[in-house]
């Protein structure tokens, strides 16, 4: 289209005509294409600027408009251009920022303000000085700007002139910066901190840094603003302590401690946040009332425990409270509903099982009403909850439960199918005729087959060998998978002959799981009884059963399958590659120097993995600097396992590359991993 | 013996972040690391059906097995909340009732179609596409008319409920008692009429297979509300593209009223209704380019 054409265009009446003018002049060549680019930046319609923010964007390396930028955004008569040109400014990145430093000093006043917010967005350290200065501008409005820029530009020069700004005259500066500190999720010492707490503008701001000072002086102040009227102070009070608590250390144990002597009313108010909608604080609200041992908070606690939103060590807090949970765990189980009801019933039966297991007293009456929900929970409409009740069942299961939980094996939910057939494994070690009753008209198919296959190995003997044989020509490939299993679980050269048979089924699955299985069965006298069996399954046209014939194999550590397992790593499916090379590691294959380089270049990262751990098992030569190979990967995964290995390798070399890599690295998980190997390095360890 | 209750694997770190970058190239749902311990507890027990040992196992389970891909529908049903009801933003479906169906009509008219389409896109359990052909049988402006809504999901397991269409007591939490007569009492809970049913299909499509939703057709709106909000911005961006393909010229779009297409797409304008703000497909724009910033 022509710069005439498209002129005209963007001066049509219709915005879709205006802004599809604005995504051609993109490929236009026109001489033009910069000064109306410009027009479109100022337009009237949301979407048309929106468009040229990201042609300008495009065009501007190109054409040179960083000059008519600079000037859109100090000009003060379009809006909607200055905003748009701001936005360009922020995309162009430290490729801006040489024009707005030259803008700032003869911007006019009332420009000035927005060449500092740009600066800001240009990610480029140098203008920390610009902005620095900028920050004790005379002028409110710059100084201002210049802080929150500084809080967006971050890094150690930016959080030292915010830390410097602290102690400004205006405390609005005072707050902005403190706000930017924790926004850059800076950690301010408390020293600097501690004046400001008396400030009631910056207080709450100071709660939220107080949070990342690690330190002990700041848990009774924190703990203090609980008893604060304002919801919104009590959150940031509760989610400051619970970061300090989850950073371990002493102030960790310093909140455990005054959160042990909670005051009525800061716990009514961490009750009261509980059930909030901020999910940071519900949380933190959570651990402390873990903390404080508060029954009337157990309810909301394992609503977020069935949500995900609390993990491992809240869990273990209020297991920490042994049997006294119990009972507000039973009274959350009646008033909540699903996975909430089945989280409080299944904690319930832990802790009231955990005195007898332990060796401590049991308490017969708390027991007596686990067991009594328990049973009630196996009725209800609610999936989760009859799985929690089930699994419950493996402490207080008796012989007379082996029919129902035979019953509920065979229903359709296949994880109370599961878990019912646990239980009843379990119950089988201790009451075998029950169970084996219960279990014999039962036929080993369908629903059922799956769960209760298990159950028959585990009565052994040669009834459930004949059962479990008879199994491996179910109807479902389910229930003859589990056949296989439990064969291999019976061990025998019997039960290899039969799950060889299973080679030749016609579900792949179900062969995968016999290759598996005859790599652990063993012969009577302790003797890989399947490796011939599975090197015939190495030629199988199903990459899934040649990987499991290969692991099979390194279970087996027959030594026939070294050649072929190394051809299998060279063939190049990803699944069977991995799971050859993992088979090679298990059999401690000596030769596999010359593979290991060649394996570092495949395309695939669980295969260059698998090739570093076999590398960092072998002890060879120059292996400092083939692991470090994997520093380079494109994988972030792959680079992390070879920080973790150079770590415990432990050499010079190894610090070295580490050391290099980490200057560049810019994944978190793979600098905390480079981090913790140069740390063990330097340790010694 | 170990206490029950968390007694699986614990998941580590970075098989978090694998499983989670897996799940983000299979469907676009995308999950912050504080979502670890709800990742680890909602797929433990398809560990244990697999008979594996670890997340790690797993991960290399979701790469490699043949069933992979059942596997990892599997898995993002387990990790998405599907909970929904009818009448779910009612101040929207009012719009829509009032302002945005006589509108449809009218186009439909013009064109010398007595047709309407409409797609309830991550329809879930199917409450939102009753929702919207109670509506449109309600207002009677349609009665003749070939209407079909169409609604799709990623997870068989919440089709199977759609196509049942056999609902408890909280769907109905928000239902105005109007609309009772659009249902029927079966011994599991209530039942959606015969001929509302008629006028909904449901189908197993992943929002991100751009060119398998050619087979949802030209349609008049669509419905997708708290669904972009599981999506990382790349792959809001391309379900976004699709419901631009899919609309006809003047279609509408609704989103959930915490959505906005800001920074996502500039190709659909926005319209204020009396009663609520809408995108819709530019009238205009039935060839012109579509771009995103």
């Amino acid at each position: 289209m022509t710069a005439d054409r498209l002129r005209a265009s963007l001066g049509d009446a219709d915005a879709e005509v205006r802004r599809s003018a604005v995504v051609l002049l993109e490929q236009s060549a026109a001489e033009e294409a910069g000064e109306l680019v410009l027009i479109a930046l100022g337009d009237e319609d949301w979407r048309v600027r929106k468009e040229a923010v990201r042609v300008a964007t495009a065009l501007t390396p190109k054409l040179s408009l960083m000059p008519d930028l600079v000037a859109a955004i100090t000009q003060g008569e379009n809006v909607g251009l200055r905003n748009a040109a701001l936005e360009v400014l922020r995309g162009l990145g430290p490729g801006s920022s040489d024009a707005l430093r030259r803008a700032l000093e003869r911007a006019p006043a009332h420009g000035r303000k927005f060449v500092v917010e740009a600066l800001g967005d240009t990610g480029d350290p140098a203008v920390v000085p610009d902005l620095a200065e900028a920050s004790e501008d005379a002028d409110p409005n710059v100084a201002a700007a210049a802080i929150d820029a500084l809080a967006r530009l971050g890094g150690p020069g930016a959080e030292r002139a915010l830390r410097d700004r602290l102690r400004a005259p205006d405390p609005f500066h005072r707050m902005a910066a403190l706000d930017g500190l924790d926004r850059l999720a800076a950690t301010v010492p408390w020293e600097e901190i501690a004046p400001l707490l008396g400030d009631r503008l910056v207080r709450r701001v100071a709660l939220r840094v107080l949070g990342r000072t690690g330190r002990t002086e700041a848990v009774a102040t924190l703990v203090e603003a609980l008893g604060d009227g304002s919801p919104h102070v009590v959150g940031t009070a509760a989610t400051s302590l619970g970061r300090l608590y989850a950073e371990l250390g002493g102030a960790a144990a310093e909140v455990a401690r005054r959160a042990s002597v909670l005051e009525p009313q800061a716990k009514s108010s961490l009750r009261s946040l509980l059930a909030s909608d901020d999910l940071p604080a519900r949380k933190a609200a959570a651990t402390l009332l873990l903390l404080a041992r508060d029954s009337e908070a157990v309810p909301g606690i394992v609503q977020l425990v069935s949500e995900g939103a609390l993990g491992r060590e809240a869990v273990a807090v209020l297991r920490g409270w042994g049997t006294d949970a119990v009972p507000p765990l039973l009274d959350a189980s009646s008033r909540t509903a699903g996975a909430a009801q089945g989280v409080a019933l299944e904690l319930a039966a832990d802790l009231v099982a955990a005195p007898a297991m332990l060796g401590g007293a049991p308490d017969p009456a708390l027991e007596s009403r686990v067991r009594e929900a328990v049973r009630h929970a196996l009725a209800s409409p609610e999936p989760a909850v009859v799985r929690a009740a089930v699994r419950s069942l493996t402490w207080f299961a008796e012989p007379s439960d082996a029919p129902r939980l035979v019953e509920l094996a065979g229903g359709a939910d296949e994880d109370v199918a599961r878990a019912a057939g646990a239980v009843l494994e379990s119950l089988a070690g201790r009451a075998a005729e029950a169970v084996r009753d219960s279990l014999r008209p039962v036929p080993l198919e369908g629903a059922a087959g799956a769960a209760l296959t298990p159950v028959v190995a585990q009565l052994g003997g040669q009834e459930a060998f004949e059962r479990l044989s008879a199994a491996l020509s179910a109807d479902d490939a389910a229930t003859r998978r589990a056949a296989v299993e439990a064969l291999a679980e019976l061990g025998g050269a019997r039960a290899a002959e039969h799950v060889a048979l299973a080679l030749a089924d016609d579900d792949v699955g179900v062969q995968s799981a016999a290759a598996r299985a005859l790599g652990r069965i063993r012969d009577e006298e302790g003797r890989p009884a399947g490796a011939d069996h599975l090197l015939l399954a190495l030629g199988s046209d199903s990459p899934a059963v040649r990987a499991a014939a290969a692991r099979g194999l390194g279970e087996a550590g027959d030594g026939r399958a070294v050649e072929p397992l190394r051809e299998l790593v060279r063939e190049g499916a990803p699944g069977v590659a991995v799971a050859a090379m993992q088979a090679l590691r298990t059999m401690h294959d000596p030769t596999l120097g010359d593979l290991l380089v060649e394996a570092l270049g495949h395309d695939d990262e669980e295969v260059v993995k698998q090739a570093l751990r076999a590398l960092a098992e072998s002890g060879g030569e120059r292996m400092a600097s083939r692991l470090a190979v994997g520093l380079t990967h494109a994988a972030w995964d792959v680079r992390r396992l070879a920080a973790v290995l150079l770590g415990e390798l432990g050499s010079g070399e190894a610090e070295q590359a580490l050391e290099a890599r980490f200057g560049i690295e810019g994944d978190d998980l793979v600098r905390e991993a480079i981090e913790e190997a140069l740390g063990r390095i330097r340790r010694g360890a | 013996m170990p206490l029950l209750f968390d007694s699986g694997p614990e998941i580590r770190i970075e098989e978090f972040r694998l499983l989670r970058d897996l799940i983000n190239r299979f469907c676009g749902i995308s999950f912050q690391d504080d979502a670890r311990f709800l990742v680890e507890r909602r797929l433990r027990d398809r560990l244990q059906a697999l008979g594996l040992s670890d997340y790690g196992d797993y991960y290399q389970h979701l790469k490699y097995h043949p069933d992979a891909r059942a596997e990892l529908e599997r898995a993002v049903e387990l990790l998405t909340t599907n909970e929904t009801y009818f009448f779910r933003e009612d101040y929207q479906l009012a719009a829509f009732r009032d302002e945005v169906l006589p509108q449809l009509r009218e186009r439909a008219e013009a064109r010398g179609a007595r047709r309407l389409a409409l797609w309830s896109a991550g329809c879930s359990t199917g409450e939102e596409a009753y929702t919207v052909a109670m509506i449109i049988a309600q207002t009677g402006l349609f009665d003749g008319w070939d209407v079909r809504i169409f609604g799709n999901d990623i997870s068989r397991r919440v089709l199977h409920t759609a196509r049942r269409a056999t609902y408890g007591a909280s769907s109905f939490r928000a239902m105005p008692p109007e609309y009772d007569r659009w249902f029927v009492d079966v011994p599991e809970g209530r039942q959606v009429s015969a001929r509302i049913r008629a006028m909904c299909h449901f189908g197993h499509l992943n929002l991100l297979a751009g060119d398998r939703a050619a087979i949802v057709g030209r349609v008049d709106a669509v419905f997708c509300r708290n669904v972009l909000i599981y999506f990382d911005t790349d792959s809001r961006r391309k379900v976004i593209d699709t419901f631009y393909d899919r609309l006809l010229p003047g279609g509408y779009l609704f989103l959930g009223h915490s959505e906005s297409l800001l920074n996502l797409s500039t190709a659909f304008e926005l319209v204020h209704l009396r009663k609520d703000l809408v995108y819709r497909r530019p009238e205009s724009a039935r060839t012109a380019p579509r771009r995103e910033t």
